[in-house]
């Protein structure tokens, strides 16, 4: 029997109508459930990446907003440049003007009064030529006549029959040397052997044709007046010039470059100082644009305690307090001297050989004394203004062009001028007249299978035993062998200064005048600059010592390049020393006291050439191998004006900014956080026990170059070899260019992977507090870095 | 006990309620299946909400610094601020803010009918750098930098033209 108690249970049991009902209930729980859940993650999910987009974004524009501070302030450093490059082009034009105008005025005068008062020189050319060939025929005469003698009376026995086969040998050479000379070389037939030249003539004329052909007129007037024209032509291209440029040269360029430098930099500094609330601003217009909380965050540089990071543009003034100039040893004076980070190894701390290198070298016994030059103007390595040098000199050298046109008018003018007198004259444009030989080939094989050189024509020696009246011969034809080669020279010396007689009217020279004015006031308006100060440096730029890795190259580098200028700068000079030494000296004795002084000057200069220019070499680089390892070891121990930080490590062949660079100076974080107006709306919250989570959002931006590795600039930047420009100059880092070229003027914003984030949280209060705010309760820097770099 | 129709026999009850299950069931269907075209309609919603937002974020990157065509809005929440750009005006400054919208369309059920919703995102970036290259816009920023920057020939203290053309000097631009 059932307990009459649970009867109403049994009959619920029993009971089946409703389930469907319960059923029902249920499913439309979950489903509506469901919706609540789907709903409320796309909202989660929809916030997040608007979030996302809001600290993308933001960080983006504070990088652009760096980017276009960078921009603006390379081109105004590119204004103060270009208003340089014009002051030296202002200083440079007097000058030159002056230089030009005395040069051209003086030849003027010379011309006219040649005209006026006669030309006694040129009158006389012809008569000259013509004495001159007189006395070569007659020297021949005497020379041919002594030898036929000498020849006449060799055929005698003598005691040393040797002494004898090499007297007749020599008889014979000077025979067919004297006939070559006079045949060939005075009348311009072919040679008698093939191994030796033809006639001397551009034509193949001998000295004989070569008067009659270019033989002077009577009258210069033609000439001179063809001269005064040219010149007064050239004076008045001159006075173009002038006329171009008197409007200019009258302003006051200097006065005004430096009011406008002035106001430039202080623009500069202006822009410098207003980037910071510019990215406050814009970070402001983000918030309220997104509705979200916005914070900014930096390595360091501009962080704050309270409150969002200054951000400011990579970029500080040249007299920044912190390029104070650094004291270093200096190995070569013995001395401690300070090296300014702008004007780099300058005027007291210029990088100087302290002593003259005089050094003896004995050449066949005798002592040559000379003195090696181990320095080049300014010191080794020396560079003002050194963040602006490089677009400062593109800028003069493409200033210098326009005004360099009036002067290659000029010189051009003398071009003109040398080929109409040369076309008055009759004279090719090749009048190049071989000189004659000091040497020629013998005609007949030695002991050896050779052709032996011979001098020419020979000097002879009478054998010991030879009569009174072959010794009286031969010193007859020694005499006037040597007298018929002298007159053989002078007649080709007289037609070259034929040649080149109006040579002085005709030499180009004010372009170089004018390059010349240029480069000298380039030198003295970059030094103006660099004094000045009044300029921008990017906020990596300072002095470094060359990174360890990198010091062997340099040195290697560094020495090469001391040693080569060493040795191109000194090798004119001491050669011409040594060479002049060895004339005077005539230690071998070739042609002393037999040749003409015009055939021997040629004759030795010609023999001690190859000798000179390689004991110069030999010399010269013996000081140079001993200096410039010492040279280039301090060059090594300096600091330098690297514009970014060079690698720690070996880096294969260059490296754009390094990490630290640009996390330091060009990088900024952006994070952001939800407001009330923007926090995720859920529905039916407490249905689906869904809680919106604190939504956080980061990103990192960054300034960067775009020509960072192209291979005109930054791809091309060695820190183991010494950097070189067209000028020959050459320092011991990278030349800067990031803030004063057009190459550097490309700076673009990026966003870049977190790789700052752990650094930023450690700095910036703010930001920190957004990450606990956002659930990131533990700043673990290596957490974060794996989270965000693996 | 007396049965009649007001108070059927337990067997005639019985008999009465069946088929009311099927009825129920029916009825379930039709809030079931709304129910669940409501779930799919949230769905799409949602996907379309996330797709907008993230248009708007891509659109306005590559506006920014990809496309050659300056695109930008007028949109007054997103001003372009002048900053530094006021200390010598003339620079080329745009904010780049799109709106891109995406439309969700769900089933209604019963008639075949659909309903729709447009949802819409935005975002803004800023452009351009002010690099002397001026990618990606090239020439129209360009001109705009080379005047902001021959500019500097019309400062006062600065050198002016006819003392520029005196001295030969180059243009200053291109720099």
């Amino acid at each position: 029997m059932t307990p009459r108690l649970l009867q109403p249970l049994i009959r619920l049991h029993r009971n089946t109508r409703g389930n469907i009902a319960v059923l029902l209930l249920l499913t439309i729980f979950c489903l509506v459930g469901l919706i609540g859940l789907v709903w409320n993650t796309a909202e989660l999910a929809t916030r997040r990446e608007s979030l996302q987009t809001a600290a993308d974004s933001s960080a983006h524009a504070a990088a652009t907003w760096m980017s276009r501070c960078t921009n603006l302030v390379a081109a105004q450093n590119m204004v103060i440049c270009q208003d340089g490059s014009a002051e030296v082009i202002w200083h440079a034009i007097p000058p030159t003007d002056k230089s030009v105008r005395t040069h051209l005025e003086r030849e003027l005068a010379d011309a006219q009064t040649m005209l006026s008062g006669g030309d006694p020189q040129f009158a006389s050319m012809r008569n000259r030529m013509l004495d001159a060939l007189r006395r070569v025929d007659d020297e021949y005469a005497m020379a041919s006549g002594a030898w036929q003698s000498v020849s006449g009376l060799s055929n005698q026995k003598f005691a040393d029959q040797l002494q004898g086969d090499n007297f007749r040998k020599a008889v014979r050479q000077a025979g067919e040397l004297l006939d070559w000379v006079n045949a060939t070389y005075v009348n311009g037939d072919p040679a008698n052997s093939p191994r030796r030249p033809g006639p001397p003539g551009p034509g193949g004329e001998g000295l004989r044709q070569l008067v009659e052909k270019w033989s002077p007129p009577a009258n210069s007037a033609p000439f001179l007046q063809a001269i005064i024209a040219s010149l007064q032509q050239q004076l008045a291209v001159l006075a173009e010039f002038e006329s171009r440029t008197a409007p200019g040269v009258a302003q006051d360029v200097p006065g005004r470059v430096a009011a406008h430098e002035a106001e430039v930099f202080a623009t500069q500094q202006e822009m410098v100082a207003q980037i910071t609330p510019t990215i406050s601003q814009q970070f402001s217009d983000q918030a309220d644009f997104y509705k979200i909380r916005l914070t900014a965050a930096t390595t360091g540089r501009g962080a704050q305690p309270n409150g969002p990071a200054q951000i400011q543009a990579p970029v500080a003034p040249a007299d920044d307090p912190s390029l104070t100039p650094q004291p270093h040893f200096d190995s070569l004076r013995g001395a401690t001297v300070e090296i300014d980070p702008i004007n780099v190894h300058t005027d007291a701390a210029a990088i100087i050989w302290p002593t003259p290198e005089s050094r003896t070298i004995t050449i066949a016994g005798r002592p040559i004394k000379f003195t090696v030059n181990c320095n080049i103007p300014g010191g080794w390595g020396h560079v003002y203004a050194a963040p602006i040098k490089r677009y400062f000199e593109q800028r003069v050298a493409s200033d210098q062009q326009s005004l360099a046109t009036y002067m290659q008018r000029i010189d051009d003018l003398r071009r003109q001028l040398a080929e109409l007198l040369r076309q008055l004259r009759g004279l090719p444009t090749n009048d190049t007249i071989t000189p004659l030989p000091a040497t020629l080939s013998d005609s007949v094989i030695d002991d050896t299978g050779n052709f032996p050189s011979v001098a020419a024509p020979p000097r002879l020696t009478a054998p010991d035993d030879a009569s009174d009246q072959l010794r009286a011969q031969v010193a007859l034809y020694n005499q006037h062998a040597r007298a018929y080669t002298g007159t053989v020279r002078g007649l080709a010396g007289l037609l070259r200064s034929w040649a080149r007689y109006y040579d002085r009217f005709t030499v180009p020279f004010a372009v170089a005048t004018w390059h010349g004015h240029v480069d000298h006031f380039r030198h003295v308006v970059l030094k103006q600059l660099g004094t000045s100060k009044q300029f921008m440096v990017l906020a990596t730029y300072r002095l470094r010592h060359i990174p360890d890795w990198a010091q062997a190259g340099m040195r290697t580098s560094a020495e090469t390049a001391i040693r080569d200028r060493i040795v191109s700068q000194n090798i004119g000079p001491v050669g011409q020393s040594i060479l002049s030494t060895l004339i005077g000296a005539d230690p071998s004795g070739a042609g002393g006291g037999f040749l003409d002084p015009t055939g021997r000057n040629t004759v030795l200069a010609a023999r001690y050439s190859p000798q000179a220019s390689q004991a110069a070499f030999a010399a010269i680089n013996a000081v140079a191998a001993e200096v410039a390892p010492q040279i280039a070891a301090e060059w090594v121990s300096r600091p330098w004006p690297y514009e970014i930080t060079p690698p720690d490590t070996r880096v294969p062949p260059s490296q754009g900014i390094g990490k630290n660079d640009r996390q330091t100076y060009f990088t900024l974080i952006a994070a952001a956080r939800p407001t009330a107006a923007n926090a995720p709306r859920f529905i039916l919250p407490k249905l689906t026990q869904t809680k919106a989570p604190e939504l956080l959002a980061y990103a990192q931006a960054e300034a960067f170059n775009w020509m960072e590795f192209n291979a005109a600039y930054g791809g091309s930047e060695r820190f183991d070899e010494v950097a070189s420009d067209p000028n020959a100059f050459f320092i011991g880092c990278p030349l800067p260019w990031r803030l004063s070229t057009i190459g550097g003027w490309n700076w673009n914003s990026r966003l870049a992977v977190s790789d700052a984030l752990s650094t930023s949280i450690a700095s910036n209060p703010e930001l920190e507090t957004f990450f606990t705010e956002g659930g990131v309760t533990n700043n673990d820097p290596q957490s974060i870095d794996t989270l965000t770099l693996h | 006990m007396i049965h009649s129709p007001l108070t059927p026999s337990p067997s005639t009850r019985s008999r009465l309620y069946r088929g009311s299950a099927e009825i129920e069931l029916l009825i379930a269907c039709v809030i079931l299946l709304s129910l669940i075209l409501l779930v799919a309609g949230t769905l799409k919603i949602g996907g379309a909400r996330l797709t907008a937002t993230r248009q708007a974020s891509f659109h306005a990157f590559h506006d920014a610094t990809e496309d050659s065509t300056p695109l930008y809005t007028n949109d007054p929440a997103a001003q372009p601020i002048d900053g530094i750009a006021a200390i010598r005006p003339t620079l080329p400054n745009r904010v780049h803010s799109p709106h891109p919208t995406v439309t969700a369309t769900g089933q209604t059920g019963g008639d075949g009918g659909t309903f729709t919703v447009t949802v819409g995102g935005h975002a803004a970036v800023i452009s351009p750098t002010w690099a002397y290259s001026a990618y990606p816009i090239g020439a129209s920023d360009q001109a705009m930098l080379q005047t902001w920057f021959e500019g500097y020939l019309h400062d006062p203290s600065g050198i002016d033209d006819s003392t520029r053309s005196s001295l030969g000097l180059s243009a200053p631009w291109e720099p």
